[in-house]
């Protein structure tokens, strides 16, 4: 019994490595087959990769801010708003980034980082997706960096995106139409055109919460200054009653274990003005103006 | 709990049926009812109560009828279950269905009958698990089943983990006396349970959860597609449906035969049928043969002529229609399968056979085909959301007559959708051998055993989608 166990699992082995190198190899109009059987394999690119290109070369000096958090964070930190008041800002933000990644990221760029925004609103500290997981271990720079996420959110699916990692061997970044700034921000020129609000109504607080208070903890210990920061939403009446009774006392019960960290909530700091979002989670260029000049108010 | 999950595969199952084997016998039926409770609660907890309401209505009924002498009486109890149970249903799944068709009507004719819609959610699996009930109070009244007293055993009869969701829609006789049976641990028949769950997991995760990212698109975005597109949305949903549901039973019959059970097969191919009969015996048995049995015979079947035989089957067709979803698309798609079959009885057998065809595998192959294709074009009706979304698929498939890979314009990568396509044809060619091979008792350890578990287990892994994607079955 003990040599069939055996010989399964080394034939198992072999031929899972030769299904990934068959995968990963065999490609159609250039693109391996791998990426176009399972959605849940990306391709590497995109602002993440962008993202970490510019990491890898800046230099920050003492009073550098860096931006962690989901697009809430890379379409709302302008590192050109942030220059002319003579602050250097990097905005690590990725797509549906969640705390646990955050918190790897803050981890491993720990000599970098000396002050840090965590940008906060209720969908991303509600679960914790794999999107920006996956995302960034196909870009990560450091393989070990890569391995690092892998470890602290191991799916099946950041499994699979580690393999296709390392059996990639000529990668080609895939296409990414949007205008993609500096140091890790993108900017977004359209205009919101409908007046739906946001749609939030319960709120289950999951895994995040125990991750940010993570980063607040790692941060205090290691002499980083935080600030938490939420920018301007869509709102209506539901949502101001959700966030209020809902989501923030959650927010405030991980605060108050860190008297010396601001939280600056702009979410309710406009009249549902349609003309600073590009859609009804997201700030567009105008939207961005606005916030960072008010937050720079504060920071100063 | 789904089957498709890391909680169920690597957590509950294993855990569910070492247990099961290491407990004495007398207290096995103790650990699966609980197993089979906590698997119902992952879903809504709540809905355990209207479960445990449609067993103690059923299982009462049972020792009711059995206790009678009365004949009167015996059938007062079956109408009594049997209305309950209904109206059970009626209540969760058919009565919001019900208010808006009579508002519509209500507006038709300028009427003011405003019947409110309830906020309710469907329990998932209630209309598997009500069938299931229903078969045990008939069969008892027909004399055929002897009425269960055991209370713990009837609820687990109902409540099996494995089949407790989406089926098989089992009959007392072939369930309720193997709980009484001791269960010793076969390494064969542990090994083709696995087996079987590995196929199932396959069809689910790799088929038809991958090819169900491209049909929500293509079914969402009808309107910009060319018919080639929409021909292969329709043909790529008759694959995943037929993957997703036979998946899901094949995990339940596997997971079941690891301890021991022996469920009833639910699919045998269905896509090779040469005739809408065959697929229908073919297709989610346990439901065909529970029309057949309580519906169809009772309303005469095929002894009261030709045109009776055909009004039973449109009948049967159009409630098995129904059972699916409280939508007309549904009873569309029952009144389209009854319409086929009930042509079949007007057409010569000459024509229907291909008889002017002299070779055996074209005209079996030509069989294939139209019956895949009339199948098909019924599922654009399952699966769209509105008679009118079905509509406009339709008339937009046969008027937008190009082949021009619309594909990008709905988010989708061309190249990609033709990778889906090759692999669904592939599957179907494939289907038949692994499906024989998977249900041949052989010993696991065997070369080819080895390796085709080996690939198996290796595409799910690498090419399964993992993102929590419910059973189609499960709404239902």
């Amino acid at each position: 019994m003990f040599k069939n166990i055996s010989s399964y699992i080394i034939i198992q082995i072999l031929v899972f490595l030769l299904i990934i190198t068959c995968l990963s190899s065999i490609k159609v109009r250039g693109i391996r087959v791998w990426f176009l059987i399972n959605e849940n394999v990306i391709l590497e690119g995109g602002q993440t990769k962008l993202m970490f290109d510019d990491l890898e070369n800046f230099k920050p000096h003492e009073n550098a801010i860096f931006v962690i958090g989901s697009s809430h964070a890379y379409r709302g930190y302008d590192p050109r708003i942030f220059k002319n008041a003579g602050i250097e800002l990097f905005n690590m933000g990725t797509s549906g980034q969640n705390m646990k990644d955050s918190y790897t990221l803050v981890k491993t760029n720990r000599s970098k980082i000396h002050n840090l925004i965590v940008d906060i609103y209720p969908g991303v500290l509600e679960t914790v997706s794999e999107e920006s997981t996956v995302m960034l271990i196909q870009n990560a720079n450091e393989t070990q960096t890569a391995f690092e996420i892998l470890k602290n959110n191991f799916t099946i699916n950041s499994f699979n995106n580690m393999a296709a990692r390392l059996f990639d061997i000529k990668p080609k970044p895939m296409f990414f139409d949007e205008k993609y700034i500096y140091n890790g921000y993108v900017e977004t020129d359209t205009y919101f055109k409908s007046d739906t609000g946001s749609t939030y109504e319960n709120f289950t607080p999951g895994g995040n919460f125990k991750y940010l208070d993570s980063i607040l903890n790692f941060a205090s210990n290691n002499s980083i200054k935080v600030w938490l920061a939420t920018h301007p939403l869509k709102w209506n009446e539901s949502y101001k009653n959700f966030y209020k009774n809902s989501y923030l006392p959650q927010v405030q019960k991980i605060l108050s274990k860190y008297p010396d960290i601001d939280f600056f909530d702009f979410t309710f700091s406009h009249s549902n003005n349609d003309s600073l979002f590009s859609d009804a989670n997201h700030l567009n260029q105008r939207g961005v103006n606005y916030y960072n000049t008010m937050l720079l108010e504060k920071l100063k | 709990m789904l089957f498709n999950t890391f909680d169920f595969l690597f957590l509950f199952f294993p855990l569910v049926t070492l247990v099961y084997y290491l407990l004495p016998h007398s207290y096995r039926w103790i650990w699966l009812l609980g197993a089979s409770v906590y698997f119902y609660s992952y879903f809504i907890p709540y809905y355990l109560l209207i479960l445990v309401l449609a067993i103690v209505i059923d299982y009462s009924a049972g020792i009711l009828i059995e206790n009678s002498n009365n004949p009167k009486h015996k059938k007062y109890y079956l109408i009594a279950s049997v209305v309950s149970t209904v109206l059970l249903l009626f209540i969760f799944k058919y009565y919001n269905f019900a208010a808006q068709n009579i508002n519509h009507l209500s507006g038709f004719i300028q009427q003011d009958w405003k019947v409110n819609l309830i906020s309710i959610a469907l329990p998932v699996g209630l209309s598997f698990h009500t069938f299931q009930s229903l078969s045990y109070v008939i069969e008892v009244y027909w004399g055929k089943q002897k009425a269960e007293r055991h209370f713990g055993i009837y609820s687990l009869y109902v409540m099996f983990y494995p089949q407790l969701v989406a089926g098989p829609i089992e009959r007392p006789q072939n369930v309720l006396h193997q709980f009484y049976e001791k269960h010793t641990f076969y390494k064969e028949q542990f090994t083709m349970g696995l087996r079987l769950m590995a196929w199932g997991l396959f069809k689910k995760v790799v088929i038809a959860d991958n090819i169900n990212v491209v049909t929500n698109r293509i079914f969402e975005n009808s309107t910009h597609l060319d018919s080639f597109s929409l021909y292969a949305g329709a043909f790529l949903f008759s694959i995943q449906i037929y993957c997703d549901f036979s998946g899901y039973s094949d995990m339940a019959i596997g997971s079941a035969k690891c301890m021991g059970f022996r469920l009833m097969e639910n699919f045998n191919l269905p896509y090779i049928s040469q005739s809408i009969k065959e697929f229908w015996s073919r297709w989610h048995i346990s439901l065909s043969t529970w029309f057949k049995d309580y519906v169809y015979l009772p309303l005469g079947g095929s002894r009261l002529g030709k045109k009776k035989t055909v009004l039973n089957q449109v009948y049967v067709f159009l409630i098995s229609g129904f059972w699916h979803g409280a939508n007309w698309t549904f009873i569309i798609w029952g009144a389209l399968h009854g319409l086929y079959n009930s042509i079949g009885h007007f057409i010569p057998k000459k024509v229907l056979n291909f008889n002017f065809i002299k070779n055996d595998f074209i005209k079996k192959k030509a069989n294939q085909f139209i019956v895949f294709n009339l199948v098909l074009f019924a599922w654009i009706f399952f699966r769209a959301n509105s008679l009118a979304d079905a509509f406009n698929y339709i008339h937009n498939m046969f008027s937008h007559i190009s082949i021009n890979y619309g594909f990008a314009e709905i988010g989708l990568k061309r190249v990609s959708v033709l990778v889906l396509i090759f692999i669904a044809v592939l599957f179907l060619t494939m289907d038949r051998r692994i499906h024989e091979f998977i249900r041949k008792e052989s010993n696991l350890f065997s070369v080819k055993a080895i390796v085709i578990f080996s690939v198996l287990v290796s595409l799910i892994i690498t090419c399964g989608f993992w993102g929590k994607v419910q059973f189609i079955y499960f709404q239902f």
